[in-house]
């Protein structure tokens, strides 16, 4: 969908670039992973909203191989980091090693796998609370702190971590500070029939299909500045700021759902979550300003994994999504 | 978050001075306002005319139960009312940006585009004019339906549709007779079957003609004696009630000298004589003079204002009154048939003066039977005497309320001379003051009757007793002694059959 006709000029230009190469990203990550577009589509909206990502699915549905696909179309340094009960932090942010030099022998940083543009942390609910919150510095303030002295991170710097919803035996689950730091979590699903016959006969054939580039990472510092300048209407923004005060049953603005089930509500991160990723929605559906289905539309990757639920809606089954779809469904788009 | 920011590109000029663009954008916007406010017009116009038709209907239909005249322009303050409304809630730009954006699925464009462009001078956002532009292209090309109507309002509109239909339809209630209320005013009609524990075979007796009492001479309705029929009283009452209605209509129409005839048919008793009369009165109503029709219309009030029987010749009346009072010829001519109309019904549906004063003579019979102390006053004059007022007796009766003519010329003085009783005792239907004291006094009966009409019993079974004129003066038990013997002939009895309770009351 392109804007009017009409609206054509410099900025025109600048924000159908923005889209263009939002489109261009999901259409080579669609030539390696079959389905999966809402993920593609989450995925890629956090990126572009500088924001890092957790997916959570079974095994073997490629989330490695959509981060590294990604990494390959952007043109970005990835890595990636297998968490296991016995990782320790420094194994992920580096260290200080004793080197003998000409000089003498003196420290010296050794960067760790976090120190790339896309890091995969892979199972990242294995590790211990310990390693876990080795990633909250690096995730918020995109630099780590090894000793005394600060390590900026590269930038762009975007982290996209799994987690195995099956294996509960000798896993940690990730603490509420930290899984607020994460702009999305987004489900892998199994594919479908269809879809499954597609990833047998891309990955069982001859040497798979390698994603072409389609921007750099300064083109994505670009883009993720553009995202930014897309206006939104206060009354759309009053509309998420709402959205998140339902959550909260402790509140006169709390939905029904939200006092039955959740016991502590979203951050205002999520309000910020889901007017960046709403603005870059908007930019996808070929419009400049922000509206109200925008909002709905991100609303749940935004909030499901900011929701903790009480001992009765785990008792009834109750899951996040279908709270949050009754709050969004309770909350009227105009006070 | 942490974000190298890229080099910005020039910037645009802030959005707050007026541009092509944004005065397009307010030129569309402006015809979207008028758009939205015409049709929140009408929204509040119909609304306010189904609210218009429901206080019509209501105010039509209380005027038409009590007779009332309300102030039917008053059903048009809530039209008015919301018509104001809708111009005081005009929509405003940002409204109809809002409106338009929901109804035709802009996505909130132009809401966003009006926020750009009202807002403080601030450093514009790089995108603004973009999408000021982008909301401007979009809102021309999409076309532009209804904004404000949905299905909702034509049902709504139906339901004005249907409520001034009604409206209109309850303008026509004035020519549909009002229904009858239930109390007091429920008469019986001639139709209803009698009940069956009343007795209505009444012995007639033989008396000596006595004038009837002067209907404007009437005594208060008596009350219910413990012993009596209630149902055969509350008959009484209302037969008596009625023909009191009919009389102080005919001395109404009697004032007038254009009425004069018609007065006279009720006398008869002839009321579809005096319907057509009221008729051919109503049709040269215009040649009456102003003082008649006043003269006129202050009878016919009065007369309704004393109407307790009969509630809907009451209400003819006041009508016929009110129309002679400041109406227009049509006005008049349609109240005066009404009222003949009316007249016509209530005729019919009286009891006839024979059958009411049997009623009376036999109420009289159980409340002797229920005391046996003398009632020796007067107990049966009221009913008699209201009796006779709608015979054809009624000449006499008439006259006597029509201005104190000569009641029947039949000079004995006694017709149409209440008297005042000196007799002491209770008095069963509540007459406080007995006419006659007759215990042990003479009394002169007339032997023949009086000038006017006089009735003679219909049937065979007459009151045999009546006074011998041979005879020397005998008091009352004597008078009264073939009565009961039965042995008088039937032409010697000149007293009318419906004042022969009346007189036999004396000699008890």
């Amino acid at each position: 969908m392109q804007l009017a006709v009409e609206a054509r000029g410099a900025d025109a230009v600048a924000v159908e670039r923005l889209r263009r190469t939002a489109e261009a990203l999901e259409r080579e990550v669609a030539r390696v992973i079959v389905g999966q577009q809402m993920v593609i589509r989450g995925v890629t909206i956090a990126l572009l909203a500088g924001g890092h990502v957790l997916l959570e699915g079974l095994p073997g549905l490629g989330k490695t191989l959509l981060v590294r696909t990604i990494a390959g179309a952007l043109q970005l340094h990835y890595s990636r980091i297998q968490f296991t009960p016995d990782l320790m932090p420094a194994d992920i942010l580096g260290t200080n090693v004793l080197l003998d030099s000409g000089q003498g022998r003196a420290f010296q940083f050794q960067a760790g796998p976090i120190f790339a543009n896309l890091v995969l942390a892979d199972e990242i609910n294995r590790a211990t609370p310990k390693t876990q919150s080795a990633l909250l510095e690096a995730m918020q303030e995109q630099a780590v702190t090894v000793g005394t002295v600060g390590h900026a991170l590269p930038t762009p710097f975007f982290v996209l971590a799994t987690q195995n919803p099956i294996e509960m035996e000798g896993t940690y689950p990730l603490p509420e500070a930290e899984l607020d730091r994460f702009f999305f979590k987004l489900h892998v699903g199994f594919p479908s029939r269809v879809e499954l016959a597609q990833i047998v006969d891309r990955t069982t054939g001859p040497r798979p299909a390698a994603p072409t580039a389609v921007a750099d990472g300064e083109r994505v510092r670009e883009l993720q500045a553009l995202a930014r300048e897309i206006p939104v209407a206060s009354h759309v923004a009053d509309y998420a700021v709402r959205l998140v005060l339902a959550t909260h049953p402790e509140l006169p603005e709390a939905a029904e759902t939200a006092r039955r089930n959740v016991r502590f509500g979203a951050s205002p991160r999520a309000a910020q979550t889901i007017i960046m990723a709403g603005k870059l929605h908007a930019v996808l559906a070929g419009r400049v300003n922000v509206a109200f289905e925008d909002v709905r539309r991100v609303a749940l990757p935004a909030l499901r994994h900011r929701l903790i639920l009480n001992y009765e809606a785990d008792a009834k089954g109750v899951t996040a999504d279908r709270v949050i779809a009754e709050l969004v469904a309770a909350v009227p788009e105009r006070a | 978050m942490h974000v190298e920011r890229a080099p910005r590109l020039e910037r645009a000029p802030s959005l707050a001075a007026p541009t092509d663009d944004v005065r397009a954008l307010l030129r569309v916007l402006g015809r979207l306002r008028w758009r939205l406010g015409l049709e929140r017009t009408l929204v509040f116009a119909l609304r306010g005319l189904m609210l218009a038709a429901g206080t019509l209907i209501g105010l039509s239909v209380v005027a038409w139960l009590t007779r009332l005249d309300l102030p039917l322009e008053v059903s048009a303050l809530p039209l008015a009312a919301a018509l104001l409304l809708a111009v005081v809630r005009w929509p405003s730009t940002r409204q109809a940006a809002d409106q338009a954006d929901h109804r035709l699925r802009l996505a909130e464009r132009l809401g966003t585009a009006v926020e750009l462009t009202t807002t403080q001078p601030h450093p514009a956002g790089r995108f603004d004019r973009l999408q000021v532009r982008d909301a401007l292209a979009t809102a021309r090309a999409t076309p532009i339906g209804l904004l404000t109507l949905d299905t909702r309002l034509h049902r709504e509109a139906l339901l004005a549709a249907l409520l001034v239909a009604g409206a209109l339809g309850s303008r026509l209630l004035v020519d549909v007779p009002r229904p009858q209320l239930p109390g007091a005013e429920d008469t019986p009609s001639l139709s209803d079957a009698p009940p069956a524990d009343v007795d209505r075979s009444l012995p007639d007796e033989a008396l000596d003609g006595l004038s009837p009492l002067p209907s404007s001479d009437r005594l208060p309705a008596p009350s219910l004696p413990a012993t009596s029929d209630p149902n055969l009283a509350a008959q009484v009452q209302q037969g008596q009630a009625e023909r009191e209605a009919l009389d102080q209509l005919s001395n109404a129409l009697g004032q007038v000298s254009a009425s004069q005839a018609a007065a006279e048919a009720i006398q008869r008793g002839d009321y579809a004589g005096a319907s057509s009369e009221l008729n051919h009165l109503g049709d040269n109503a215009d040649q009456l003079s102003d003082a008649a029709k006043q003269q006129l219309a202050q009878a016919l009030q009065a007369a309704a204002n004393a109407n307790s029987g009969d509630r809907q010749l009451a209400d003819r009346e006041r009508q016929a009154a009110q129309a002679f009072s400041r109406g227009a010829y049509a006005e008049q001519r349609q109240a005066l048939q009404q009222l003949g109309q009316q007249l016509e019904r209530s005729g019919a549906r009286s009891v006839p003066a024979d059958q009411l004063a049997r009623e009376v003579g036999q109420l009289q019979q159980q409340q002797g039977q229920g005391q046996n102390q003398g009632q020796g006053n007067a107990q049966g004059q009221s009913g008699a005497s209201q009796g006779s007022a709608g015979s054809a007796q009624s000449g006499q009766a008439a006259s006597a309320a029509a201005g104190g003519k000569d009641a029947g010329g039949s000079g004995n003085g006694q017709q149409g001379a209440p008297g005042v009783g000196t007799g002491a005792g209770g008095d069963p239907l509540g007459d406080p003051n007995p006419r006659l004291s007759t215990a042990g006094q003479r009394v002169d009966v007339p032997t023949k009757l009086g000038q006017g009409p006089g009735v003679r019993p219909p049937t065979g079974n007459e009151d045999q007793a009546a006074a011998n004129p041979s005879a020397g003066p005998r008091n009352v038990a004597e008078n009264a002694l073939p009565q009961q013997t039965g042995q008088v002939a039937p032409e010697q009895n000149l007293v009318p059959g419906e004042q022969r309770p009346v007189v036999r009351g004396y000699f008890r």
